[in-house]
């Protein structure tokens, strides 16, 4: 019951932005801008990147209120845009680009994890290793089996709305996530 | 119970309950399985770890000036959308000509129009009071019933009985 | 062919301009009317309401005359109501002139939602704005972000709330 009430209401919100009004537009920023960044982050795995997207996200979300109509959930159309321009970028040729920065942020990482829990050195170090090789597994799959899997895991999207944002059916989505958390445990297994 | 691994189908099956999605009752008999299925153990305790893997990356929290940034690009739109569109550098090659043209019929018509009916511009001014008025008490009415059911203007009375402060 | 298109363009916005300063020269403002929100339209709002107390029946009646037929019972009867409030609830209006006008403003445009809202929803939200105008600051707007308001309350009955609530702020 809570779960419909919140669906009405962001596009009930939304629906208010189209009409003007600023204050539900800065409610759905408030409300969406982790999840899309974070998903953004994870789908080209530079911090720098994420927030230049997702910025582009809410622009375009702000640009497109004249003509918007609830026809999908709004979280659906809100992470179509965020996909659409993640695999732009991916595709545009600056994978390479951000792997190469894979390393810059795995160190602004561990300064953070270190300013958090306080860990030993060597702690911190195995655990910066996990990380890594959990980005580096992910950032090895296919660009939609990614996608789908950080809406699945992540964002808890059902396979119903995880299909809608990637434009394809139920039973595709499946096949992706099964070929791709396949192989994620592949890479992943001696981490047990 | 038909093996999931076997059956692709399925296997989402395995996913949801790796996940802790699965309702009870297929829990109970997909565990009832895994007993007698090592195959099917084997990708539970693979998608667990792989699970616990995937929750060990946490983001990073976004910029404190992330909201400023939007909202300065989004300013920056709304002022310049129409002009850059119309006049900007990359303006489309037909409207190069065409303005001057547009640009000269629209003076001429407003100035034309202008200097023909100079009352039209005035006409405020030759308001009826008697319309002003009917306005002004609509308008109070208005207010007045508004700060009634929300009383907008005084501090309610404290619990020690000080006198409500106006604002 | 261009350059004397340009150059023509030119010469009508000077003769535009210049039209256009003519006009505005003859142009006062309408006399006689405060602006909406604007201080001391508190008191023509007192003085409509005292200037009715002292009328006879019949000045009433020549007074209503002006308004719609279908306005003027409700306006009589809106008069007298008031007329026969509290020191404390008539000097509102002229309180509430006193704030910034786009506070009024704003009052006033949650005041036109309010006013579309289902009849059964309406009393749900003055009792909402009277807890939250108990409130210090602080707690209100926790209260205004808090889950339970948002499930409590759609998104236009929110933005009224919040809308009011804002009146009440300090900022």
């Amino acid at each position: 019951m809570v779960a419909v009430a919140a669906l009405e209401y962001d596009a009930e919100l939304m629906l208010r932005v189209k009409n003007g009004d600023s204050a539900s537009f800065a409610l759905l920023l408030e409300k969406y801008r982790l999840p899309v960044i974070h998903f953004l982050y994870r789908m080209v795995q530079n911090h720098g990147i994420s927030e230049e997207l997702g910025q582009e996200v809410f622009l375009r979300v702000y640009r497109s209120r004249g003509t918007y109509e609830p026809t999908a959930k709004f979280t659906t159309w809100l992470f179509r845009i965020a996909t659409h321009l993640a695999l732009n970028w991916l595709r545009d040729g600056k994978n390479e680009k951000g792997q190469e920065r894979l390393d810059d942020d795995s160190g602004e990482s561990r300064s953070h994890d270190v300013a958090d829990r306080k860990p030993t050195v060597e702690h911190s170090l195995v655990q910066q290793s996990r990380l890594n090789e959990v980005r580096r597994a992910v950032a090895s799959l296919p660009e939609k089996q990614r996608a789908a899997v950080l809406m699945h895991k992540y964002e808890e999207m059902e396979y119903t709305q995880i299909a809608a944002v990637l434009n394809c059916s139920e039973s595709a989505v499946k096949s992706l996530l099964f070929r791709a958390y396949e192989t994620l445990r592949a890479r992943l297994a001696h981490m047990a | 119970m038909r093996c999931p691994i076997e059956t692709q189908e399925n296997a989402e099956l395995l996913l949801s309950y790796s996940a802790r999605k699965l309702n009870p009752e297929s829990t109970a008999i997909l565990e009832a399985h895994m007993e007698v299925c090592p195959q099917c153990r084997e990708f539970r305790d693979g998608q667990r770890t792989l699970w616990e893997a995937l929750d060990q990356w946490e983001a990073r929290p976004i910029s404190a000036d992330f909201n400023r940034r939007l909202y300065r690009k989004i300013e920056e739109q709304e002022q310049l959308g129409w002009w850059d569109r119309i006049f900007g550098a990359g303006r489309p090659m037909i409207l190069r000509p065409a303005l001057p043209l547009a640009a000269t019929a629209c003076i001429v018509l407003v100035a034309g129009l202008m200097i023909d009916n100079p009352g039209r511009v005035a006409a405020p001014m030759a308001e009826n009071p008697q319309v002003r008025e009917v306005e002004q008490v609509e308008r109070t009415l208005e207010d007045m019933e508004m700060l009634r059911q929300f009383n907008l203007v005084s501090a309610p009375v404290t619990e020690e009985g000080e006198g409500a402060r106006s604002m | 062919m261009y350059r004397s298109l340009y150059l023509s363009v030119v010469v009508l916005l000077g003769l535009a301009v210049s039209l256009l300063g003519q006009h505005s020269m003859g142009h006062a403002p309408p006399k006689g009317s405060a602006p909406a929100g604007t201080p001391g339209s508190g008191k023509n709002k007192q003085a409509i309401i005292d200037r009715w107390n002292r009328m006879s029946p019949e000045e009433q009646q020549k007074f209503l005359a002006k308004f719609p037929p279908d306005r003027r019972a409700k306006i009589a009867e809106q008069l007298n109501h008031f007329k026969n409030l509290p020191p404390e609830e008539r000097s509102r209006p002229q309180t509430f002139s006193q704030l910034p006008p786009e506070k009024q403003n704003q009052a006033r445009r949650a005041w036109a939602q309010f006013g579309k809202l289902p009849k059964d929803r309406q009393p749900l939200l003055r009792d909402e704005f009277e807890n939250l105008r108990t409130m210090p600051e602080a707690q209100r707007n926790a209260r205004i972000n808090s889950d339970e308001f948002r499930n409590k309350y759609n998104a236009n009955e929110q933005s009224i709330l919040r809308d009011f609530s804002g009146v009440l702020s300090s900022k």
